[in-house]
């Protein structure tokens, strides 16, 4: 299911951040975005997600698999999303937050539980469905904040600099998980750290005006 | 306001006054009274907000180290109604209250000495009062905006530049402080201006201040007295726009001295404790003792001069008492509950679609409440439900509502919304959202934000009187026309059980946050 945005671009007033650019990203590829600060890489991530804020303004259209999705509401759009902050809700353990994203077409409490437990040893954290969110370290926060969003089954996944807050073993181990674990959607990247570009990924720049 | 306006500019039909005139305008200045009680009210309205302000900038770093300690005496404080605190202001000092007991043995008075302490001619007693609700609330106010500064790193760099702790407060925290007190401030300012209740309890009534007496002339049976009861209303609304205007002038000096202190350098001095100390002190021991003299009184057979302790207090007299407060209780709680409940709904709608607190919510915080009444009580006649339950629960939330958006926008905000962006990714709709995000990671705000409503509600004395119409009574409404009487037994049970409920939603929302 190929990703495509066509004359996609992001305002501030009269101050075009991110000027009309096309992309397409097939599954499996990874399309690195980077640009400086304040470019308009995020808020453009934004747009995609239907969650720009009012001070900005979106054009353009978004297709995923040949649907045009620009406006179809944030939770239908399929595009899972990855930030830099792992945004666990606090107030669910571990396994409420993986239940949160989990397709509904998997039904019965009991079959749902297995399926998160059963992921949860894939991200090397067994028996900890039950678990507080607040006592996971940074990189189990992480590797949760993954999986809850594959669970989800996005068509496609977008990466808010999900890695900025890790360090340097913990990045390499994150994303060698992320690429595997999406290794067949599209994968559209922000980020300001060209080691976190893919083997296979490329890099566009759209945000220098 | 419209239709206090428009009454004030001598139209009002019932009486067939169809052309403007200055007909309220001559009747109120026909009062005698007028002067000195203009006079008094602007004294306890600008005395009580400077000397709340003061004592809240003043015992903000002592806060700052005790949150947790100082947050019992606060929380009480601010859930006890005005009328209720009051009654217990003045069993602690009226000629015959606890401390004139206490003096007792060493004055060796067998009878109460002949000196005015409650009901002064200068209002002392109702600003004594007045501060102690007031300083508390605007100490919540800064509790809350505390966390969002970084007070410890701003102190470490004025301290590392020579600045001694208190300069480094006045000069550094304090400033950003202004920004969350300014608004609450002048709340302050016009909620003193158009109180009533406590007054009615501990303040001079020959003449009494102008809410007094808009109050009484409001529900006087003459109709020809809401002609001057609409001016006087007006006066009030003058005198809280230019207290407003000073109070933002005032701040502005307040930024220009503070950054000329700064721009002579650092200098050391002392940390400021010992006055925070002179000044919480005895303050809190007005307010504990306050507090604490209620059931003491509630349950006494007798209390005779100069015993230090009740004669006969018995927990079935306190029971016999309270009971007899049932009815206006269930009005108090019925209210409270659905005008709370509506407000927070109302607080939701309008947060969670991205508005912030409404300002037109918030400006009626800053008229005096007789003003507004005033006209909302000819509005609810014309519409013919005045008196009614349901007219006292409208008048409830225009009160409730604005205190429980700002005990609820902050927080609001605090909350990155990026957990809402984060939930529609993973399939949630808005309403899923809404019920699974956006309130549980607010849970504790909003139990907060319902307590604060609550207790509001349960304090508000003139909405009720005016909406009510002298058919429906709260327990705010009892404590004060007990608080009238001669009988502070019967008074300290109503100020007891109008404490003891808004206490009960703190005491809650407190345990579950």
């Amino acid at each position: 299911m190929t990703l495509e945005l066509r004359a996609v671009s992001i305002a501030l007033g009269p101050r075009v951040l991110i000027p009309p650019f096309d992309l397409t990203v097939a599954p499996g590829e990874t399309v690195t975005l980077m640009g400086p600060s304040g470019g308009g890489k995020s808020s453009l991530l934004a747009y995609l997600t239907g969650h720009l804020p009012p001070a900005l303004a979106g054009s353009g259209r978004v297709s995923l698999g040949g649907g045009d999705i620009t406006a179809r509401p944030a939770h239908r759009r399929g595009l899972g999303i990855l930030f830099q902050d792992d945004l666990l809700f606090p107030h669910l353990s571990v396994g409420g937050n993986l239940l949160f994203g989990l397709s509904r077409s998997l039904a019965g409490r009991a079959a749902r539980r297995a399926a998160v437990e059963a992921a949860l040893s894939e991200i090397e954290l067994p028996g900890g469905f039950d678990r507080d969110v607040a006592t996971l370290s940074g990189g189990q926060r992480a590797r949760v904040a993954l999986l809850r969003a594959m669970l989800a089954q996005p068509r496609a996944l977008l990466l808010d600099e999900p890695f900025g807050r890790l360090d340097v073993p913990l990045r390499a181990r994150m994303r060698e998980l992320v690429w595997r674990m999406a290794a067949k959607i599209p994968v559209l990247l922000v980020t300001h750290d060209v080691a976190d570009v893919p083997p296979n990924g490329f890099v566009v720049e759209p945000c220098i005006t | 306001m419209i239709a206090t306006t428009t009454v004030a500019a001598g139209l009002l039909p019932a009486l067939n006054r169809s052309a403007p005139s200055f007909e309220a305008w001559s009747a109120l200045l026909e009062w005698p009274g007028l002067a000195a009680s203009v006079a008094l009210t602007l004294r306890i309205a600008v005395v009580s907000t400077a000397a709340s302000l003061a004592t809240a900038l003043l015992l903000t770093p002592w806060l700052e180290r005790h949150r947790r300690a100082a947050a019992p005496l606060l929380l009480s404080l601010l859930a006890t109604p005005h009328a209720a605190l009051a009654v217990g202001v003045s069993a602690l000092i009226a000629s015959s209250g606890l401390f004139t007991r206490l003096l007792a043995p060493l004055a060796g008075w067998q009878v109460p000495p002949d000196v005015v302490t409650a009901r002064d001619p200068l209002g002392l007693a109702v600003m004594l009062a007045l501060v102690l609700k007031e300083a508390a609330f605007l100490l919540l106010v800064a509790r809350a905006a505390l966390p969002r500064l970084d007070v410890a790193g701003t102190l470490r760099v004025a301290g590392s530049l020579g600045h001694g702790p208190a300069r480094a407060w006045a000069l550094t925290v304090h400033p950003q402080l202004w920004v969350s007190l300014k608004l609450p401030v002048m709340a302050v300012l016009a909620f003193s201006l158009g109180s009533a209740d406590v007054p009615l309890v501990l303040g001079p009534l020959t003449p009494p201040p102008l809410a007094v007496e808009v109050a009484r002339w409001s529900v006087d049976p003459d109709l020809a007295r809401l002609l001057p009861a609409a001016a006087a209303s007006m006066v009030l609304v003058a005198m809280s726009v230019i207290g407003v205007l000073a109070i933002h002038v005032a701040g502005r000096a307040a930024g220009t001295a503070i950054r000329t202190f700064a721009a002579a350098g650092p200098a050391p001095g002392g940390n400021g404790r010992m006055m925070a100390l002179a000044v919480a002190g005895p303050l809190s021991a007005i307010a504990a003792g306050a507090l604490a003299t209620l059931p003491l009184w509630a349950g006494a057979a007798s209390w005779r001069f100069p015993d230090l302790v009740p004669t006969g207090w018995t927990s079935t007299l306190l029971r016999t008492r309270l009971s007899g407060l049932f009815d206006p209780a269930v009005a108090t709680v019925g209210v409270g509950l659905a005008a709370t409940a509506l407000a927070l709904l109302l607080a939701v709608v309008r947060l969670a679609t991205g508005a912030g607190a409404s300002r037109l919510a918030l400006f009626v915080l800053l008229l005096p409440q007789p003003a507004m009444l005033f006209g909302a009580q000819v509005l609810l006649v014309r519409l013919g439900i005045d008196g009614t339950m349901g007219a006292v629960l409208m008048l409830h939330l225009v009160y409730v509502l604005p205190y429980v958006l700002l005990a609820l926008a902050g927080p609001w905000r605090a909350v990155d919304a990026r957990y809402a962006r984060a939930a529609a990714a993973l399939g949630a709709g808005p309403l899923r959202t809404l019920l699974r995000v956006t309130l549980p990671l607010r849970a504790t705000p909003l139990l907060a934000a319902a307590a604060i409503g609550f207790s509001v509600s349960c304090g508000l004395y003139l909405p009720t009187v005016f909406a009510g119409g002298g058919r429906i009574e709260t327990l705010a409404t009892r404590t004060v026309a007990l608080g009238l009487g001669a009988d502070r037994r019967l008074a300290a049970a109503a100020g007891l059980a109008a404490a003891a409920l808004p206490l009960l939603a703190f005491a809650s929302a407190w345990r579950r946050r």
